[in-house]
């Protein structure tokens, strides 16, 4: 959830010399290598037998947010909103070439930011024997945590659909996996960059800002440098293992104070996306009932070089509460930054949490939890659940409340750039979501 | 070709002399041992269940539709629709994959199993909408496999080793005679204390189970019916009826489009393929 890292706002940006690896050779290389696959493959175990195939899928989804209190800028305490979203899926060659196209729209009157319609996922996939290639507008997950996603970089978050960071934007990409034995090694060139979306001063979650599209201060787009990834991973033994190098753009803003701060006017903010380069870890351990899971990061580039981690383990009890599995989660989160971490960002933070899969016929769920300050006793608790009503809806429910910080408003300006009361720019965004859903 | 023309009918002659002694001798062996009065109850039960595998061993690969109806106490019901492929194992235990079509908010999700004999089976989630597949605990296998009244345990092959047998009797089940055996897990997360197993005398497939829960109540009751034969050796059931007698839950199985022998390997079970099912 970095919503804002305001006190690296001053931090000069610095052009990077381009790399000098060329990744396409890397790629065009590891392609040739793959020459010599194991034996035969099929792309897909359910679409062997038959022709080519088209799948459509397509949802409306009506959502309501309500606000206890009045936005920072006066905004509306209910915010309404439509989204629609399809899934066009093709496939030949018994399913080794495929197309896939998700466009999606949503109507929001109360804040022209969410009034737009994006293409999710727009790729090409060839899966070869031994080998997948993509080339697109793709979404990918790297990761094993729950409160906080560290080691997953190569897609922007699309923090105006939800603050929780799990919707993410397409990236254009050309994706290179090999799948051998010993792991999957993938490579990942990542031309384009795309920015993180923000509400915009008359829709909700803004706190009391307004935050400008970078229009400069995006790291070598200028010069045309495109960034690139690379990543292992394998189950060796118990241990499911990922290892990862991401050189571009980093995705998660840094920002500047763009006009004189006065009370009672919007902070005028202005993202900067600054070079990094991130060694990234991710690690999960099931033993029994318990999980373990780690993530860890290493990154450097414009911002100060630091260190991040999360630490989580997770107890599944199965048959102890009727019908239900419950999983209880607990998670540690460190950056090395300490109180120059940005908000949001969790210096020394613990997550916990439960999530309850009710096995009804519903398929009803519910996910509590809190992320804790300890040293600050600052709190966000959020709520998600959801349930099927028929066949084709579901309903979902999704709460946040931002605790234990005093209020940062307009007319206290100067607060923004104190690290420890920037939590109190949400203070008075809490949230009940209500979204119903309609599949077709 | 001439020689073509002549071979395909001897090799066909031959693979079925080379099967079907094996058929019956599984079956003949079984009937031998069983007679031993000398024999403990729980090497005939082992018995029971080694000629049950030996008997349905070397469908190599499978893909079938399974419909599953829930019915809950009040009688409101719901459906699901998956697919499940299975990889047959040779030294290590059976893999599998099951994709969930419908409901439609639960599409493109999916679930990948390797069973192990001699150790907790690994099993990975795929989530569609996050594009991520997580590694999920095994203890899962003892809950309700998506709302029904199937425990995932209760769907995947069962390895030997992760019981102990003991032959009860040969009984009458239906208008069929059976063996009854007994089957104690041996692991500690299983949601049962015992099983009785009902194998049809003949063929060996296995037409009822009764199921015990930790307090040694009887839980629930599993039938099956609707047999079909595929490739002249494995049986499957056509419909499974699944009660609890605890809850008056009740969930049905209809399994369709069997399908043997699709040439899948290994890699068509890994995390890479579970990303790629749609």
């Amino acid at each position: 959830m970095d919503l804002l890292s305001v006190p690296a706002a001053s931090t000069v940006m610095r052009v990077r010399p381009p790399v000098r690896v060329s990744v396409l050779a890397f790629v065009a290389a590891m392609l040739l290598g793959s020459g010599a696959a194991q034996g035969q493959m099929v792309a897909n175990p359910f679409g062997a037998s038959v022709g080519p195939r088209t799948e459509f899928d397509a949802s409306v989804a009506l959502q309501m947010r309500g606000f206890p209190r009045q936005g920072e800028l006066g905004q509306d305490r209910f915010q309404p909103s439509v989204a629609l979203e399809f899934t066009l899926r093709r496939d030949w060659n018994a399913g080794a070439d495929s197309v896939t196209l998700a466009p999606f729209y949503r109507f929001d009157p109360g804040d022209d930011h969410r009034r737009r319609g994006d293409l999710r996922e727009a790729f090409y996939s060839h899966l070869g024997s031994g080998f997948e290639l993509h080339a697109g507008l793709k979404r990918v997950f790297w990761g094993q945590t729950e409160s906080k996603h560290l080691v997953d970089v190569l897609n922007q978050v699309d923090l105006i659909e939800n603050v929780n960071e799990e919707h993410r934007l397409g990236q254009p990409m050309l994706s290179l996996a090999l799948l051998r034995d010993w792991g999957v090694f993938e490579a990942f060139l990542l031309p384009g960059f795309r920015q993180r979306t923000f509400a915009s001063t008359d829709g909700r979650l803004s706190g009391p800002f307004a935050i400008d599209k970078a229009s400069s201060g995006i790291r070598g787009v200028a010069k045309g440098q495109v960034d690139w990834a690379l990543r292992y991973s394998h189950l060796i033994s118990d241990v499911e293992l990922g290892l990862s190098w991401f050189e571009g753009t980093n995705r998660e803003p840094a920002f500047a104070v763009v006009a004189p701060v006065e009370p009672g006017v919007p902070i005028r903010l202005q993202p900067q996306y600054g070079a990094m380069s991130q060694f990234g870890l991710d690690a999960a351990l099931i033993r029994g009932d318990w999980a373990f899971k780690l993530e860890g990061v290493r990154r450097g580039g414009d911002a100060p070089r630091h260190l991040a981690a999360v630490l989580g383990i997770e107890r599944t009890l199965v048959g102890v509460v009727g019908r239900a599995d419950v999983g209880l989660l607990l998670e540690y989160l460190f950056d090395d930054r300490g109180r120059r971490t940005p908000l949001l960002s969790f210096a020394n933070d613990v997550f916990a949490g439960i999530r309850i899969g009710f096995n009804d016929l519903a398929d009803s769920e519910l996910l509590a939890g809190v992320i804790v300050d300890h040293r600050s006793g600052r709190q966000v608790w959020s709520l998600e659940g959801s349930t099927r009503i028929g066949q084709h809806w579901r309903l979902s429910a999704q709460a946040r409340a931002f605790v234990g910080v005093p209020a940062l408003g307009a007319g206290d300006p100067a607060a923004v750039l104190e690290p420890g009361r920037q939590w109190g720019a949400l203070v008075r965004d809490d949230y009940l979501e209500l979204e119903l859903i309609r599949f077709f | 070709m001439r020689c073509a023309w002549l071979a395909s009918p001897i090799v066909v002659v031959t693979l079925v002399l080379l099967a079907w002694p094996e058929v019956g001798s599984a079956r003949e062996q079984l009937e031998a041992a069983l007679l031993q009065p000398a024999m403990a109850s729980e090497a005939k039960g082992v018995a029971v269940a080694q000629a049950a595998q030996r008997m349905d061993a070397g469908y190599g690969d499978e893909l079938v539709a399974v419909r599953m109806v829930l019915h809950d106490a009040r009688g409101a019901s719901s459906e699901r629709a998956i697919r499940i492929a299975t990889l047959e194992g040779a030294e290590e235990g059976d893999r599998s994959l099951i994709l969930f079509d419908s409901p439609r908010d639960q599409r493109g999700t999916a679930l990948l199993t390797w069973n192990h004999a001699e150790r907790e089976d690994d099993q990975w989630l795929y989530l569609p909408a996050l594009r991520r597949v997580k590694k999920i605990a095994a203890r899962n296998r003892s809950g309700p496999f998506a709302g029904s009244e199937f425990a995932f345990e209760d769907l995947t092959s069962e390895e030997i080793s992760n019981y102990r047998w003991r032959f009860v009797d040969e009984v009458p089940c239906g208008e069929r005679r059976c063996y009854e055996v007994e089957r104690i897990p041996v692991e500690s997360w299983s949601g049962y204390s015992r099983q009785q197993v009902f194998y049809d005398v003949t063929t060996l497939r296995i037409e009822r189970i009764e199921y015990y829960d930790r307090r040694q109540a009887h839980l629930k009751t599993l039938l099956a019916s609707d047999w079909s034969l595929h490739q002249g050796r494995h049986w499957r059931a056509g419909h499974m009826d699944m009660r609890n007698h605890q809850t008056g839950r009740r969930t049905e199985l209809i399994w369709s489009a069997h399908v043997f022998g699709n040439g899948l390997g290994l890699d068509d079970f890994s995390t890479a393929a579970l990303q790629r099912l749609n």
